[in-house]
Parts: structure tokens; C-alpha cells; sequence
């Protein structure tokens, strides 16, 4: 597998083996950042397609500053946020400040649960926090730059991100004491 | 798209180290219609409209060179074919003598002897049956009896049971040779083959005079029942093709996906006007000029092209709807139907002065060709006549006629020919899926003559004996399409077309060999 320099230059030149080769390399774990935004793997599918056209017409703009994977993936989140914008959902999107007192804390057993769990929990989110809680917690956006991005406040991003967390908190702790439960 | 689009700002802030964690090496295998729908927005993309003509870096072939290499190879083949149907005109008429050939082919033997049951349908006579005892006792002996040829090795690796009846069938011929020895008294005759494909029985082995009384109680056994069985060629009945199942795992397989990958069936329908230059290609035939050079009945030179018919190049202009559809990534099968309409002159010798006074036909009918085709009209000749065609045709023209011609002066006939075309063509994209697409078109055309206006007044249709009322033509051309989007196209075809055929009968004393070379513009709806 030739090194991410060469691949780069090849497909600048539209090289089709080395866009299929990139592809190749980076297209699973775009689609699971896909699968993220939206809510489910077809329209994830659409999403990622779009990226990747985007990637192939743009790449000439990457100046290796960062690594490719991360210029990747900031190309895949903006496509997947302009898709997400067709449907508007962050337009309802309010302040929910009272529930800010019932925010659980991180669970640290996430990282021993399998992430198809864990994704099809994010799936479950509604569209307007599932957005955030993915700008906030997985991708290290900050509440101000959600705000930006997305149109809102940065306190409808908080807002929106607790009440993501609460509702993830609240079907991890059932789906545990399920599990919990004596047969 | 502008940059701060794509250049979506980098996070500042940290995100959560346990979803984080979780998430950064998930992966899911995309369905394959995302690669495949990358890889048609990039051919679509309008960014890469230039053509890659050269290499423009080192050790990077250019897209383009090789198509080009194959557009010329394929040009040549098609100038190689025109000139073929160009030479054997004559060879490509319908009535020409194929008769002979194929007879001929029907006699050849073929490559399998019969099968058994057709030897058990023959009445059962002595040797009938005797050949038939020996072909069980020869079915029982091994069958590698003696080297096998490779075609048999073929044969007998493509069906093997068909092979056991071959060498069955052959160790009874060769029996039947071994059993005509001097010393022996019975004789027994090559069963004779069958013609090709045909279920007739061969012929009977026969008996000498000399069959002997030991041999007669063989005739007892009850012939074998009649099965009928269908005699097949032996030959490639299907070719099944096999791809080995390409892993992706191995870097060098992706190349092979990629070039085996599975096309998209992509149908369109087009609509659109064509206009061109058209020469009918009247010539007069050889035949007519040859004989009344002899018959010295009329005064054109067969030496001189310019003496003879001489057509003048006109304009056609026609409508025309089409279908197509993408069998693959390069390669399409196009068909339609178009009305045309066009005009080409002839330039005709005059008759003489003195054939002018003769003449009872007016003004309309003073020329060779219009004569030609006036001959061509009449009520047709005895078969006697016809045992002398040329020189009854020509002469027919100068003794009806009484005419003598003279090319000092030649005369123009307008005619106004209109045809309706049906094409078959080939496709192959030389920038396939572009927005600004190339292909290269070859195929044939059906024109199926409509009528022709002669001097703007006589009118000939299909019926009138004169043209055949279906014509075949090759053509070739190229075509330019604009894609601004997914569902509509427009394009510019130049092609060329030029008859295989003649559009007269054979009988008739000119020949029209059309050739067209022009623009089509249509407009193209895609789904």
C-alpha cells in the first residue's frame, strides 16, 4: 500500500487506482462517522458518497499540515452537516437548561462496549443533540464553535448536548440493569 | 464550494476520551454503490474537461492514448470492410448464386457418423445386424483403443458419452473394411452418411452373393428398438465464463475490481434532426455500356467515365428518434428510426438530335437516364429474353427508343429519393460518463426506400421494379455529447454511411450505390 503522500499525489492527478486505493483505505471508518450523523446506513452511504466526491475534487487544497485521516473526516462531518441542514433540524432545536441538574456522569465502562452498540445508541438521539453530542463528545468541538457550525447559541448546544448525554445515560443504565436482571 | 467549506475548521476543544475511544477505530465496509457513484460524479465532474492528450508525467500513461490507438485500429478495420463491400457489390445481392455453395456444404460429410439407433432403425438384414453385434462387442472393449487425436481428445473432454458413439460409429467403418479380405466371402458396404444434420438412416450394408448358411441364423435376433435420437453437431454448444472472486485484502486486486467492475444498464432515448450531403452514386452498368458499344447502337463511350451517368452530390436532411443503451462502461448498442429526404442530380447524356425527332416522349424522356429508367418500368422480358438480359436490355433501349446518345451536352435530372432508416450501431465512449463525452459509432443501416421523384414529376416507389425496396449500409461516425446533467444531453454526430448494396435492381442499367456524410444534432433524455 503506497504511503498517503503518494496516494495524495495520485489522486490530485485523478489517478482513478490511487482515488480507489484512498477509498479503499478510509471509506470504512468515514462510514461509521457517517452513520453517526445520520440515521441510518443508506442514507450513510449517500453521505459518504458525497464526501468522497468532494475529497477527490478538493484534495488539492490538503497541505499535509494535519494528518490526511483528520482533513478526512472534517470533510465527511461538514458534508454530513449540510445534509443534516436539508432537513432542518436544527431549527427546533431550544434551550433545555433544566435538565442540566440531572446530567449523569461519563460512564467509564464505554470503551469495553462495542461500538455498534454504542452507535446504535447515538442513532437513537434525536437528529438536533445527536448532532452536537457527536460535535461535543466524540469530535472535541467546542460549544461556541457547535454554535457556529450549526447556526444556534452555544447555550442551545449545551443544552442540546445534556440532554443528549441524559438520554444516553438513561438507556445505558436501563440496558444494564436488564442485563442485570436474574433469569 | 468554497474553501472554508471544505476547510472545515479543526476542533478546539478536547472530546470525551471514553466515546472518543470507542469510536476511533470503528469501521463498517460501505456498500459498493458508494464507489461506484464516486467514481460516475468524478467522470461527470466538469472539472476534468480537458482531454488528456500526452502523458503529462512520468510513468503515467495517458487516459486517452490508448483509446486513440484503438479508435484508429478500429477505423482501419472499418475502411477495410468499406472497401471490401465496395469491391463485391455484386457479391452482396440477394439473388447472387449461393445456392451452389451451399449444396455443396450439405454434401460434405460430417464430423460425427451416425449414431447408433439410426442403424437401428434400418430394416434388420444380416449385416445390419451383424454390425450392430459388432458395435456392442466394440462398445465393451476399452475405448483407448489406438492414439486419439487431439481433436478427439477434444471431443471426448466435452462430452464424453458423444465421443463413445464416435469411436463406436468408427470401429464399425473400419470393421467393415477389415471384413472385405479376400478370404473372406461377406462382404459389407461403408454405411453411407447422412447428410448434415439430417435423420434420414444411412444407406443399408448389403450382402454378397456369397453369405453363407452359418451367418443365417444371426438374422433371428430381434432388431433392436427403434429410439428416435437427434443428431447434433459436435461443437462448442455454450461458453461459460468464470471470474475468480477477487479479494480485496490483496492491494493488487483492487486494480482487477476495478477494471471487472459491474456496469450500470443505462438506456436513453434521442430526438433530433440530421442534415448531410448525399450523392446517390449513380453509375451506369458495364454490361449496358459495354454491349451497345458493340451493337454500335448508341454513340457513349465505355472508355469514358464522363460519356456514362454521373451523379451530382445534394443535401438530405431527415428526422430521426433513437434508443440506446450502455452494455458497459464504453461500449453502447444504438437503434432508432429516421425519415429522410434528399435530393441528387444526374447528369445524363442527351439523346441526339435525330433520336430527339424520333422521339414521342416529349421533353420529360430525352435523356439516357430517364430512358434506363423507362426500360426499366416496361413490362418485363420472356425468359428467352432474359437468357440474354444485358444485350437485350440494351439493345431493347436503342431499338424501342431508336436513340443514339451524345455527353457534349449532358442533361440534368433532379430526383428526390426518400428513404426511412433504421440503424444498428456500435458505440465505444471514448470519455465515458464525462460531461463532455466522445464516442465512436459504427454499425449498419436498413434504408427502406420510400419513392423517388424523378425530374420532379415521375414518381417510382418500391413497387415500380426499378429500386429495391430495402438497402443495407454501413456507417460510421463520431459523435460529441454535452451532459450538463443527469437526465438531459445534447449532441453532434458526424457521421458517414455508404450503401453495401446497390438501390437498383440488378436489372436495371444504372446502379445507386448512396453515400452520405453529415451533422445530426439531437437531444438526448436519459434514465
Amino acid at each position: 500500500m503506497p504511503d498517503e503522500r503518494t496516494l495524495v499525489d495520485g489522486c490530485r492527478q485523478q489517478d482513478r487506482l490511487a482515488q480507489r486505493l484512498l477509498y479503499e483505505q478510509f471509506a470504512g471508518r468515514l462510514f461509521t462517522v457517517c452513520k453517526r450523523y445520520v440515521k441510518d446506513s443508506d442514507e450513510a452511504a449517500d453521505v459518504l458518497q458525497d464526501s468522497f466526491v468532494k475529497i477527490f475534487r478538493h484534495l488539492d487544497k490538503f497541505r499535509f499540515e494535519c494528518p490526511l485521516e483528520a482533513w478526512l473526516k472534517r470533510v465527511v462531518i461538514n458534508t454530513a452537516l449540510k445534509h443534516l441542514r436539508k432537513n432542518k433540524p436544527f431549527a427546533h432545536m431550544t434551550d433545555v437548561d433544566d435538565l442540566a441538574h440531572t446530567l449523569p456522569q461519563p460512564d467509564q465502562s464505554l470503551p469495553a462496549l462495542h461500538y455498534t452498540y454504542l452507535l446504535g445508541l447515538v442513532q437513537e438521539l434525536p437528529p438536533g443533540c445527536r448532532t452536537v453530542f457527536n460535535l461535543y463528545a466524540i469530535e472535541g468541538y467546542t460549544h461556541s464553535e457547535i454554535g457556529a457550525l450549526l447556526g444556534i447559541s452555544e447555550g442551545t448546544s449545551k443544552s442540546q448536548f445534556f440532554r443528549a448525554r441524559g438520554l444516553l445515560q438513561h438507556k445505558l443504565t436501563d440496558d444494564q440493569s436488564i442485563r442485570n436482571e436474574p433469569v | 464550494m468554497n474553501q472554508s467549506d471544505d476547510l472545515f475548521p479543526p476542533p478546539g476543544g478536547t472530546p470525551n476520551p471514553h466515546w472518543a475511544r470507542a469510536f476511533e477505530q470503528a469501521a463498517d465496509a460501505p456498500p459498493p454503490r458508494v464507489w461506484e457513484g464516486v467514481e460516475r460524479q468524478l467522470d461527470l465532474d466538469e472539472a476534468d474537461g480537458i482531454l488528456p492528450l500526452w502523458q503529462h508525467q512520468q510513468g503515467r500513461q495517458s487516459m486517452l492514448f490508448g483509446r486513440w490507438a484503438a479508435s484508429v485500429a478500429a477505423s482501419l478495420v472499418l475502411a477495410a470492410l468499406g472497401w471490401w463491400a465496395w469491391h463485391r457489390e455484386d457479391a452482396l445481392r440477394p439473388d447472387a448464386p449461393t445456392v451452389a455453395t451451399r449444396q455443396l456444404t450439405r454434401a460434405t460429410p460430417p464430423s460425427i457418423v451416425p449414431s447408433l439407433s439410426e442403424n437401428r432403425t434400418s430394416p434388420g438384414t444380416l449385416a445390419a445386424q451383424s454390425i450392430v453385434d459388432e458395435q456392442i462387442r466394440v462398445e465393451k472393449m476399452p475405448l483407448n483403443v489406438g492414439k486419439r487425436s487431439p481433436a478427439e481428445e477434444t471431443i471426448a473432454a466435452l462430452n464424453p458419452a458423444r465421443h463413445r458413439v464416435a469411436v463406436l460409429a468408427n470401429s464399425l467403418v473400419s470393421n467393415s473394411i477389415r471384413q472385405q479380405g479376400p478370404s473372406e466371402s461377406t462382404t459389407v458396404a461403408q454405411p453411407a452418411l447422412p447428410a448434415h444434420g439430417s435423420l434420414a438412416p444411412p444407406a443399408v450394408p448389403t450382402l454378397t452373393q456369397a453369405e453363407t448358411a452359418a451367418d443365417r441364423p444371426v438374422l433371428a435376433v430381434v432388431p433392436l428398438a427403434h429410439r428416435p435420437i437427434t443428431q447434433r453437431d459436435i461443437s462448442i454448444d455454450r461458453i461459460v465464463w468464470y471470474r475468480a472472486e477477487a479479494s480485496t485484502d490483496v492491494p493488487g486486486a483492487v486494480s482487477e475490481q476495478f477494471t471487472n467492475k459491474k456496469s450500470t444498464s443505462r438506456v436513453w432515448v434521442s430526438a433530433g434532426i440530421a442534415t448531410a450531403a448525399f450523392d446517390a452514386g449513380v453509375m451506369a452498368r458495364t454490361t449496358a455500356n459495354s454491349v451497345s458499344y458493340q451493337s454500335n447502337a448508341l454513340m457513349i463511350s465505355p472508355n469514358d467515365p464522363a460519356a456514362g451517368l454521373q451523379s451530382q452530390v445534394g443535401q438530405v436532411l431527415a428526422v430521426q428518434a433513437s434508443i440506446g443503451v450502455a452494455v458497459g462502461r464504453r461500449w453502447t448498442v444504438e437503434t432508432g428510426v429516421a425519415y429522410t429526404a434528399g435530393r441528387s442530380d444526374v447528369w445524363s447524356p442527351m439523346r441526339n438530335a435525330t433520336a430527339l425527332a424520333k422521339s414521342r416522349d416529349g421533353g420529360s424522356a430525352n435523356n439516357l437516364y430517364t430512358d434506363l429508367l423507362q426500360q426499366a418500368t416496361a413490362p418485363q422480358p420472356t425468359a428467352d429474353q432474359m437468357a440474354f438480359a444485358p444485350m437485350y436490355q440494351a439493345e431493347n433501349v436503342a431499338a424501342k427508343l431508336g436513340a443514339s446518345y451524345t455527353s457534349t451536352n449532358p442533361q440534368v435530372v433532379a430526383n428526390g429519393y426518400q428513404f426511412v432508416q433504421v440503424p444498428v450501431q456500435v458505440g465505444y465512449e471514448l470519455r465515458p460518463r464525462r460531461k463532455l463525452g466522445l464516442a465512436l459509432l459504427t454499425g449498419v443501416v436498413s434504408n427502406w426506400f420510400v419513392r423517388n421523384t424523378v425530374a420532379d414529376t415521375r414518381i417510382l416507389d418500391a413497387n415500380a421494379g426499378v429500386y429495391r425496396p430495402v438497402t443495407v449500409a454501413g456507417s460510421a461516425g463520431m459523435r460529441l455529447r454535452y451532459r450538463p446533467g443527469k437526465n438531459w444531453s445534447a449532441s453532434v454526430a458526424g457521421t458517414f454511411q455508404q450503401s453495401l448494396q446497390s438501390l437498383t435492381q440488378t436489372e436495371v442499367g444504372f446502379r445507386a450505390t448512396p453515400q452520405q456524410l453529415g451533422l445530426s444534432f439531437c437531444v438526448d433524455r436519459h434514465f
